[in-house]
């Protein structure tokens, strides 16, 4: 096992070159918004500066399990305002003015901490990067606000995320670095009978010696994670798949197998059999049937079926 | 005499009851032992038309089970809308 | 669709015919072989308890729990229709059966227990029962 892993460590630029062309997804909803885009620069040239509603109606959400009986939605109006662009900003206006017990996550308010996801007009988005001005118009002056889809209510707008946090430790999200101290040892303590010492695989050796300072990493092998690590958690993705609705306990989701693909192509990590071995099981991977609702919705414009689909690839060329 | 058939809700309920009292038992403090009992009495008298109040204490519930399995644990306090 | 399907079988075959050590998710155990394996397994060579004594003894299980009506109990009497309790009741005297007879009576099985008697029939059909 340890000798395959090592060949397995050897053949992976081999089978990326082989996996990178074979399979891209288009992100569907950049080009839905470009035709939007080109569309509404056509229509505004004869009919002006799109028209705007003067008061909005927030739908939002609301249930407090000790207090409520029965989930509600509440309506609140609010003037639409140019100053305060995001929806993010809106709910604040409606906590602070209207609705003091709402309850809902946020920290960063530009889209990088992930903790205001939610359901918005019936798609997963985050509050922060939500731009009321684009999905509001006077015949449609309203915007609805859910929690995300198949979470565990906590209050209101705040689910309950534990389960989506297991998972994700359950990857191992860190660089590995034990086997290869074993394999290493291993070989040099016994080796294999009619071991011959060959100059490019003491080179491989050595390049697996244990790091004592930096791990460094080449600028290919660094580009190889463009497009993974920036991945915010924010489960946009994963409570939008429906597979991920129906098989919750045992399906890892979009969102965390993309992760397990970001840890899988690190050249700076060692443990690429372990990995695979742990994703190859009939539910935690393969339950992703290309529904392809986690492009369409990522906040980050990142691609979780194209890694599903290159981590299967690898498992299928292992 | 027909068997009375329990609704999915009330079995996940009486399955997570069932484990929370064996993890009681093995505190050996009949304290905690009486506070699930009670606790669950107590919540007995929701509406079973009320089913989201219910999946969200049974929500709470396999926290505070989870929290009550470690060896660590010595005690359980419940939190409701009563208390 | 037909044609469709054709291709896409051939495709596969190929696929596991160049590649020889394909792992696919078909290919894994079902768990349900290893489980039925694994109980087989288990299975002791027990002995069943007496009747008479099982019935004695679960009776007074049940008697010692406080909200039963002491009058009203016999072998054959339900929990629910007779003894007059509920749900959380009947789970906490399945469980103290299960104490008494050294069990761990899977949840599915512990939830179809309605009545005295079915306990016993229970106990007295399980060779673990002590």
């Amino acid at each position: 096992m340890l000798t395959n892993s090592k060949a397995l460590a050897r053949t992976i630029p081999a089978i990326r070159a082989t996996i990178q062309p074979q399979v891209r997804f288009q992100s569907t909803s950049e080009t839905v918004l470009g035709l939007g885009q080109r569309l509404k620069s056509i229509f505004s040239s004869e009919d002006g500066p799109k028209k705007m509603p003067e008061l909005v109606q927030y739908r939002i959400f609301k249930y407090d399990p000790q207090v409520d009986n029965e989930p509600y939605i509440q309506s609140w109006y609010l003037e639409y305002s140019k100053n305060s662009p995001m929806l993010l900003d809106d709910l604040f206006r409606i906590k602070n003015t209207k609705d003091e017990g709402l309850a809902f996550r946020r920290s960063c308010r530009e889209g990088i901490c992930g903790s205001c996801a939610m359901n918005v007009n019936g798609k997963n988005a985050l509050a922060c990067t939500y731009k009321v001005g684009d999905h509001i118009s006077d015949v449609k002056p309203y915007i609805s606000v859910y929690p995300l889809p198949h979470m565990p209510i906590v209050k209101d707008l705040a689910v309950d995320m534990k389960h989506f946090y297991m998972q994700y430790k359950s990857i191992d999200p860190y660089l590995k670095e034990v086997n290869v101290l074993d394999s290493f040892i291993k070989d040099r303590i016994n080796p294999k009978p009619g071991f011959k010492h060959d100059r490019r695989l003491s080179k491989f050796h050595f390049t697996l010696k244990p790091h004592k300072k930096e791990n460094l990493q080449s600028k290919k092998n660094r580009a190889l994670i463009d497009g993974l690590y920036e991945c915010i958690l924010c489960a946009c993705c994963s409570t939008s798949c429906p597979s991920y609705w129906w098989n919750r306990d045992k399906y890892l989701g979009p969102a965390v197998l993309l992760q397990a693909y970001r840890w899988v192509v690190d050249s700076r990590d060692r443990a690429l059999k372990e990995r695979l071995d742990y994703l190859n099981d009939v539910y935690r991977l393969y339950r992703c049937h290309t529904i392809l609702n986690c492009i369409k919705c990522c906040p980050k414009s990142l691609s979780p079926a194209e890694a599903i689909s290159n981590i299967k690839s690898m498992i299928s060329l292992t | 005499m027909k068997p009375r058939r329990l609704s999915g809700l009330q079995m996940q309920v009486l399955s997570v009851y069932r484990i929370m009292l064996r993890a009681a038992k093995e505190k050996q403090d009949a304290s905690i032992s009486r506070m699930v009992r009670s606790e669950f009495r107590k919540n007995s008298s929701i509406p079973v038309t009320q089913h989201h109040r219910i999946e969200w204490m049974l929500n709470q519930s396999r926290g505070k089970l989870e929290l009550m399995q470690s060896p660590n644990c010595t005690n359980v306090t419940f939190f409701g809308p009563d208390n | 669709m037909p044609s469709f399907r054709n291709i896409t079988t051939f495709a596969r075959f190929t696929k596991c015919a160049v590649n020889g050590s394909i792992m696919r998710p078909s290919m894994i155990t079902p768990m349900r072989y290893a489980t039925a394996h694994s109980s087989e397994v288990v299975q002791p060579s027990g002995t069943f308890l007496n009747k008479d004594v099982v019935t004695e003894r679960v009776l007074n299980v049940v008697r010692r729990y406080e909200k039963v009506d002491q009058s009203k109990l016999t072998a054959e009497s339900n929990f629910y229709n007779d003894l007059g309790l509920d749900s959380l009741d009947t789970a906490e005297v399945v469980m103290e059966v299960e104490n008494e007879f050294q069990l761990e009576i899977p949840d599915e099985e512990a939830f179809k227990l309605t009545s005295v008697n079915d306990c016993i029939q229970y106990v007295t059909s399980n060779p673990l029962a002590k």
